[in-house]
């Protein structure tokens, strides 16, 4: 049988698209093509992608499924780019039974690619519970008919921007729009970073959503590559006496987008990966970071925001950024390295007790302790707290030390008419 | 542990609540006289608190008169050692008065100063000097306080405060 396909008028026409969308009708059954209805080819008036609507039965697509789309079909090194499906979820188990009552589901985005897993060339990028729940219904030989719309022959970017609209609709953190893009428009170099330095552990992806782990981000690691290079092209910039005289403002990569600090350092340096400082330095907070949540977990104050505290959104990039400055001071550098002995009685190298009690009176009574927050004043404080520290071996992070690092910035600012 | 000026603050709030509620007068003076006390401790924690951030910066930023200030130590010249001849602050302590250190705070660290002849600075005196009496009483002088008193010593210390932070930080303080 002939299906007959046409490309609306916002459409120009593909003969590449064409066949392709010829070739999924002939190879799958659609409610359309049984009623010998014509199938319209759409173009994405932004991206420029193609794709058609259509209805399969749910017998029919549930072995043609793929919930583990990539963004990158050639490599299969190319991680899984959709959330964790969570099938304990109570929505889950709810979209579960509907399907299984014969609820039809519509608007499923799926990819049309049999470049890989060619038994499975529904590559699934929006509405993969939903999939999922169509495949359960199938095995229990609940099969209804479903919308979807199949794309065909999407470009790397538009993959990626598929990908993300996808997911505007339903709860999705940046963290997994970070890691796809991340994926797409740079590759894995990041991830292999931070398995090679320990940050990731071996075969370990970013996260996709922060709350749900207690390991780095795509954006926590963009944001160490950052501040290690922003802190190396400030201490060029300074001779060794005024290094203590400056108050230094750590970065935080944006997280939902490509940042573009983040962009332009790892485009106009291709030697970012092979680095040799900034590895050591990324091996040397990841030690800090295993021992802060090691000496956590074995204390009486066992508790998620303590044992991450090296990971936060003012700690990381101000150790990465000082970790940068300090390339050029041997001696302050290695002590900076090094993990910091605990304080008296306290179990941990970062003193995360102490921290989260520490507020100056310039704080707003909301404050919730030293380097708890993203804010600039915090990250600036957390830098002044590791340059202070760098000045000797045997320092640890005591209230005085943080006391002293503190005001230094605050005095700092107002001398200089800052924050 | 340390109390901060909010609260020393909320200290003074809560003896004034008693002061006022309470209708025995002895207890109306005791409650104004420990608010008053408070009130111009918390303003005081907040004054030194500020002189502190600037004695941890570091060495070449103020002049070694203004380090001896804010650290309240004595500033000698030095007649021996590499310093000779130059002036440097010294162990002795010497302590500055709370209108001083206010002063010197605005003066130094904004491109103002210290109205002396605003409203609320004479407020400030005036009730500078009942904590003065308060704090070091005299046979022959005889301070009565009253929660009216104490109510007025909580506003000041917050008038104040708001006005050196606005001064120096920039920044409204939040009671």
């Amino acid at each position: 049988m002939i299906i007959k396909t046409i490309f609306d008028q916002s459409s120009p026409l593909n003969t590449s698209v064409e066949n392709a969308v010829n070739e999924f009708l002939s190879m799958v059954e659609t409610l359309e093509a049984s009623q010998d209805n014509k199938i319209i080819i759409h173009q994405d008036g932004v991206e420029k992608s193609y794709y058609i609507r259509c209805c399969l039965l749910g017998k029919t697509a549930a072995p043609l499924i793929d919930l583990n789309a990539r963004l990158i079909p050639e490599s299969p090194d190319s991680y899984r780019a959709n959330r964790k499906l969570l099938v304990k979820n109570k929505t889950f188990l709810r979209m579960s039974q509907d399907a299984a009552r014969g609820r039809e589901f519509n608007d499923i985005i799926v990819e049309y690619n049999n470049g890989y897993t060619p038994e499975s060339p529904l590559k699934v990028w929006g509405g993969q519970h939903r999939s999922r729940a169509i495949q359960l219904a199938s095995e229990k030989e609940i099969s209804r008919y479903h919308g979807f719309r199949v794309y065909f022959c999407l470009t790397k970017e538009q993959r990626s921007e598929l990908a993300l609209i996808s997911n505007t609709n339903i709860n999705v953190s940046n963290d997994l729009f970070d890691r796809a893009l991340e994926e797409t428009m740079v590759g894995p170099y990041l991830r292999h970073w931070c398995q090679r330095v320990g940050l990731l552990g071996p075969g370990e992806d970013f996260p996709d959503t922060k709350s749900n782990s207690e390991r780095v981000t795509t954006q926590l690691a963009r944001t160490f590559i950052v501040n290690f290079f922003l802190g190396k092209r400030r201490s060029a910039e300074l001779s060794s006496e005024p290094l203590d005289k400056n108050v230094y403002e750590p970065y935080l990569c944006l997280s939902g987008v490509l940042d573009d600090q983040y962009s332009l350092i790892v485009s106009q340096n291709n030697k970012v990966w092979d680095d040799k400082a900034l590895e050591e330095s990324g091996k040397a907070f990841s030690a800090l970071n295993k021992a802060q949540s090691e000496s956590i977990k074995k204390s009486s104050i066992n508790g998620k925001s303590f044992r991450t505290k090296a990971i936060t959104l003012s700690v990381l990039p101000a150790w990465a950024y000082v970790a940068g400055l300090l390339q050029q001071h041997e001696s302050r550098l290695k002590n900076h390295l090094s993990i910091p002995k605990a304080t008296k009685g306290e179990p941990d190298p970062l003193n995360a007790r102490e921290m989260s009690q520490y507020k100056h009176d310039k704080d707003l009574p909301t404050y919730r302790g030293l380097g708890t927050r993203s804010s600039m004043a915090d990250r600036q404080r957390m830098a002044q707290v590791f340059l202070a520290r760098s000045l000797d071996a045997e320092a640890t992070f005591d209230k005085k030390l943080i006391n002293k690092a503190v005001s230094t910035v605050i005095g700092l600012n107002v001398l200089s008419g800052g924050y | 542990m340390t109390k901060y000026y909010r609260e020393l603050l909320d200290d003074g709030q809560w003896f004034f609540d008693q002061a006022d509620s309470d209708q025995n007068t002895q207890n109306q003076e005791r409650f104004s006289t420990a608010s008053i006390l408070f009130s111009f401790m918390a303003l005081e924690s907040f004054t030194n608190n500020m002189m502190a951030d600037f004695t941890t910066l570091p060495s070449g930023l103020l002049t070694p008169h203004e380090q001896g200030f804010l650290a309240e130590k004595v500033v000698e010249l030095a007649d021996s050692g590499k310093n000779a001849g130059k002036f440097e602050v010294t162990n002795k302590q010497r302590y500055q008065s709370l209108e001083y250190k206010i002063m010197f705070l605005v003066a130094r660290f904004s491109k103002d100063t210290v109205d002396k002849g605003s409203t609320l600075w004479q407020r400030f005196q005036k009730m500078k000097d009942i904590r003065d009496s308060l704090t070091h009483p005299r046979k022959d002088i005889t301070q009565i306080t009253s929660p009216k008193d104490a109510q007025e010593a909580i506003s000041v210390s917050k008038e104040i405060i708001e006005l050196v932070s606005q001064k120096v930080w920039k920044k409204k303080v939040k009671f």
